[in-house]
């Protein structure tokens, strides 16, 4: 966890930082503003990884994991980079056969509304691409993040996000051809 | 395409790219409009009531859930669906139209709107609702109340074994289904599903043999299973027609038909194609 944070490039946002100080001290409060602001970024990053209809209920794995983990973050500045790496570190979990739950069924209580088929295969199409590009073009084209919110919450360099959409796009469009004309 | 507007929306749209968007956002993370996290009653609750423990989580997720959570001589407290229940102490949980629910001390259970998802530890079950109204997922299979009282254990593997006090109950998992009635019991696994029912009155050799079979299911472990088997097993033996073929469900139908009269007009070979209506009979 360390070694992640100190590849990365933090950029301070000194609100934030006082935010996840209060939320390390015990502050429920605090720690549910940190939810509202990173659960689109959590949700992106599952998408990327997990099946759609598996997504929702890990962002809540991951955010009940950081609660019991806050006292291991050792630098508050960087809880974005450590949040999503806890996150990526419960998709492969995930892979690995330790979903806590069979999937409770929802004959009666359907988990989420419906969605267009064609959006469903265009993720399965991103899901395609290289693991960097297809996060950073959910986090975009999904979650609605824009390329410095994007590094700012995930602690990677906006020269690194930009990378990693334009190129991202670009097979993206090469995939498509002209089902999308992008 | 606009760099600028693909990157941080500024200057011109980009047709493609916002036509991506407009598609792909149906996808984003959507809580529910109602949704927000009790975090101070969280913090309130964990510090006071022994059975949830810190990390437990609610969700508001598609409002409360039928479930309330009783705890000693405590008032009744609502739960809402999705929140996680880490008990240490025992706790019951209980709905005017469902029906009550004892959680024991080390269980871990989700709570819906109507249903449980146990992970692990042991809850008895007593069911009013119609049937087919409450269910609990387990890991290895899902327990479909049919009008009983019961109770659900789960170990630390995600295997289980439901034993049945009144009514009945469905097991089912991956297609697999297991009926176990007042007095019987039923382990299941998370390798294969729903295991074969038996009284708990059984023999100790026929539940030995049952268990034996149930580790390999080969044919000479069914030899000892169907020796042992008394007029009274054949509740397991009816759900083992189902689970063999060829001469191995021959055997088991011959030995049912020398310990349990068939229904008038069941005839042997529609048994053996397991025709609905002869099994059904």
């Amino acid at each position: 966890m360390n070694a992640i944070m100190n590849a990365v490039a933090v950029t301070p946002d000194s609100d934030e930082t006082a935010l996840v100080a209060r939320a390390v001290a015990g502050s429920r409060s605090a720690f549910g503003e940190l939810y509202n602001k990173y659960a689109h970024t959590i949700h992106g990053i599952m998408l990327a990884r997990v099946p759609f209809r598996d997504a929702n209920d890990l962002v809540q794995d991951v955010f009940l994991c950081a609660m019991e983990r806050l006292r291991e973050l050792r630098n508050e500045a960087a809880f974005g980079a450590w949040l999503a790496a806890i996150a990526r570190s419960r998709a492969i979990d995930y892979h690995r056969g330790k979903r806590r739950w069979a999937p409770l069924t929802n004959a009666v209580e359907p988990a989420c509304k419906p969605v267009p088929a064609q959006a469903l295969a265009v993720l399965d199409i991103i899901k395609t691409l290289p693991e960097a590009y297809r996060e950073t073009l959910i986090l975009r084209f999904v979650e609605g993040m824009t390329g410095p919110e994007i590094a700012a919450r995930t602690g990677l360099t906006p020269d690194s996000v930009r990378v990693n959409l334009f190129r991202g796009l670009k097979l993206l469009r090469e995939k498509l051809g002209d089902e999308l004309a992008i | 395409m606009s760099d600028n507007w693909i990157w941080d929306r500024s200057g011109e749209p980009d047709a493609a790219a916002e036509r991506l968007e407009r598609l792909l956002s149906t996808l984003a993370y959507q809580p529910s409009p109602r949704a927000h996290i009790p975090w101070k009653k969280i913090a309130a609750v964990a510090a006071c009531v022994a059975v949830i423990a810190c990390g437990a989580w609610w969700w508001r997720m598609h409002g409360r859930s039928e479930w309330k959570l009783l705890v000693g001589a405590s008032p009744a407290r609502s739960l809402y669906t999705g929140q996680v229940l880490h008990v240490s102490a025992p706790a019951v949980l209980h709905s005017d139209e469902i029906g009550e629910v004892e959680v024991r001390p080390g269980s871990e259970l989700r709570v819906r709107q109507t249903r449980l998802g146990l992970l692990r530890g042991s809850i008895h079950a007593t069911i009013w609702a119609p049937p087919r109204q409450f269910v609990v997922e387990t890991p290895a299979a899902r327990a479909v109340d049919l009008g009983c009282q019961y109770t659900l254990l789960v170990d630390a593997n995600g295997d289980g074994l439901l034993q049945v006090e009144t009514g009945w109950v469905a097991f089912e998992h991956g297609g697999r289904e297991s009926f176990i009635p007042a007095g019987a019991e039923c382990r299941t696994s998370k390798q294969n599903g729903p295991g074969l029912p038996y009284f708990q009155a059984a023999s100790p050799d026929f539940r030995k043999a049952v268990e034996q079979y149930e580790r390999n299911r080969s044919a000479p472990a069914l030899v000892p299973l169907l020796e042992a088997a008394r007029s009274s097993d054949g509740l397991t033996l009816w759900h083992l027609l189902s689970r063999t073929n060829g001469t191995r469900r021959a055997a088991v139908f011959d030995r049912f038909a020398q310990l349990v009269p068939l229904p008038a007009g069941v005839a042997r070979d529609d048994v053996l194609r397991l025709r609905p209506q002869a099994i059904d009979a």
